[in-house]
């Protein structure tokens, strides 16, 4: 088995999601304790969820990284499977199916119990139900993915702000790493008070607008990779 | 207070079987307290309406009764807790606001004495949300009073397979009694096995509860219904 590290972007902010970080990283002694925990708070600013990423990436020489959110718990069979996954085949493989956003009970118990039995429940969004909250196929959260996968698509890329980089993200994988695999299991994000971006926010709308151009682009990879060049992120030419 | 524990059961010597054997266990050890009656039905086509009035004639005298789909947990504080409330009205409580229909996989992990981690079961893909989780359930887990029980002449047993018998008794439960609530912040899990054909009579059935939830709205709903369901060939006794 190849070497194996967890990377969290983290910076310290207010005492809720202090109190989960401490949780998850217990999880991750409890269940996978060997693979050591690296964090990074990234620059100083607006947190930049890609720059924390980089900066942790780079405290470690693991050919297997868990690219993990201190507000996340996976299932730690399926984290498990999913690394085994990614040292068997490359690329990247999301630890979980289902990704459950928790309602503030749910996750208190589940602190307060971190083994017996779970009785939780997603947050429910009174417009439009568990949509919002219960996702199939989400793209953010945790992930595994090699190294060399990493370098392939030029590391994380960094983005003003937080948002949108996730799905980039998966595009990127999708278009230059031969695609995502998915274990068939669950997460839970754990409840903490949300953050909202601004939607006229100039950097959210920049943010997105790469986004679109991403993935409007990547059906013609070099196309793709010339974009993001321009953007100050380039992707190594295919050998 | 004597609390009984009803069942609808037919045997398929299979997945279901080992479920039941699974939430047997669980009702044992949470609920120690509490007997157990399974109901059944021999009929060509499985009646969870007779099989659930079967149950609850083989418990013979009790006070309240939790009706529980053999699939289905519930948390067993709240589950207690419906029973309390239920002992107290004719009004009906189910033993929380959220059902999941649990993935196979996280059921049998569940099953097997593993790591609880519960998600549902499917998907809508074109916009990724999931189906297999919703509020306010019409069954799974409920507690109901002796009184209430037998002013709504339990389950409907002119409605053949499955398939709205469960919103039929809710109805009549409205009608009847004082209504119908939800433990509120509270799930219960339904655990995975293939999923039953549906047949002619849910066709049936729904017309049957519609006709009944349309009642419902009457000023006079109570006379107007008992004139229904007893041209069903069932009784109410109000």
């Amino acid at each position: 088995m190849s070497k194996v590290a967890v990377i969290v972007p983290w910076r310290p902010s207010e005492p809720r999601r202090a109190t989960l970080w401490a949780f998850v990283r217990d999880w991750l002694r409890r269940y996978h304790g060997a693979w050591p925990v690296h964090t990074a708070p990234g620059p100083d600013g607006p947190f930049n969820r890609g720059a924390a990423l980089n900066q942790a990436a780079a405290k470690t020489d693991a050919d297997i990284l868990v690219i993990h959110d201190a507000d996340t718990i996976c299932d730690p069979l399926q984290l498990s499977r999913a690394v085994t996954w990614v040292n068997n085949y490359g690329g990247i493989c999301y630890p979980y199916e289902t990704y459950t956003y928790l309602d503030q009970p749910s996750t208190d118990w589940i602190r307060s119990h971190p083994t017996g039995t779970w009785f939780v429940s997603p947050e429910v969004h009174h417009t439009q139900g568990f949509r919002t909250t219960v996702r199939h196929k989400h793209v953010s959260g945790a992930v595994v993915v090699s190294r060399q996968a990493l370098a392939a698509v030029g590391g994380f890329i960094e983005l003003q702000g937080w948002g949108a980089e996730d799905m980039i993200m998966h595009t990127l994988f999708e278009t230059f790493v031969a695609g995502a695999n998915w274990m068939q299991g669950g997460a839970y994000h754990l409840w903490h008070p949300a953050i909202r971006n601004d939607p006229n926010d100039a950097s959210q709308i920049a943010n997105h607008q790469i986004l679109a151009d991403v993935m409007s682009l990547s059906p013609v990879p070099d196309q793709l990779r010339s974009y993001l060049r321009q953007g100050g992120h380039p992707i190594p030419d295919e050998r | 207070m004597r609390c009984v524990v009803l069942v609808p059961r037919r045997a398929d010597h299979g997945r279901r079987d080992m479920i039941w054997k699974h939430v047997r266990k669980w009702l044992q050890q949470n609920h120690p307290e509490w007997e157990i009656f399974e109901g059944h039905d021999d009929g060509p086509v499985f009646s969870l309406s007779k099989a659930r009035n079967d149950a609850a004639r083989k418990a013979g005298s009790w006070d309240v009764a939790v009706i529980l789909d053999s699939d289905t947990i519930a948390e067993p504080e709240v589950l207690k807790d419906a029973v309390i409330r239920a002992s107290m009205s004719t009004r009906l409580w189910i033993a929380g606001d959220i059902r999941m229909c649990l993935s196979q996989k996280s059921s049998d992990q569940i099953l097997h004495g593993g790591l609880w981690f519960p998600r549902p079961d499917g998907h809508l893909p074109k916009n990724g949300a999931n189906e297999s989780i919703y509020g306010e359930p019409s069954s799974s887990v409920m507690a109901v009073s002796r009184e209430l029980w037998d002013k709504v002449g339990g389950y409907v047993e002119s409605m053949q397979g499955y398939g709205y018998e469960d919103l039929v008794f809710l109805t009549s439960c409205n009608i009847f009694g004082d209504g119908v609530s939800w433990i509120p912040d509270s799930i219960m899990y339904h655990f995975w096995h293939e999923k039953s054909r549906l047949t002619d009579d849910t066709e049936r059935n729904y017309k049957i509860w519609k006709q009944l939830d349309g009642i419902a709205r009457n000023q006079n709903a109570r006379q107007v219904a008992k004139i229904y369901l007893e041209s069903l060939g069932h009784t109410v006794n109000v």
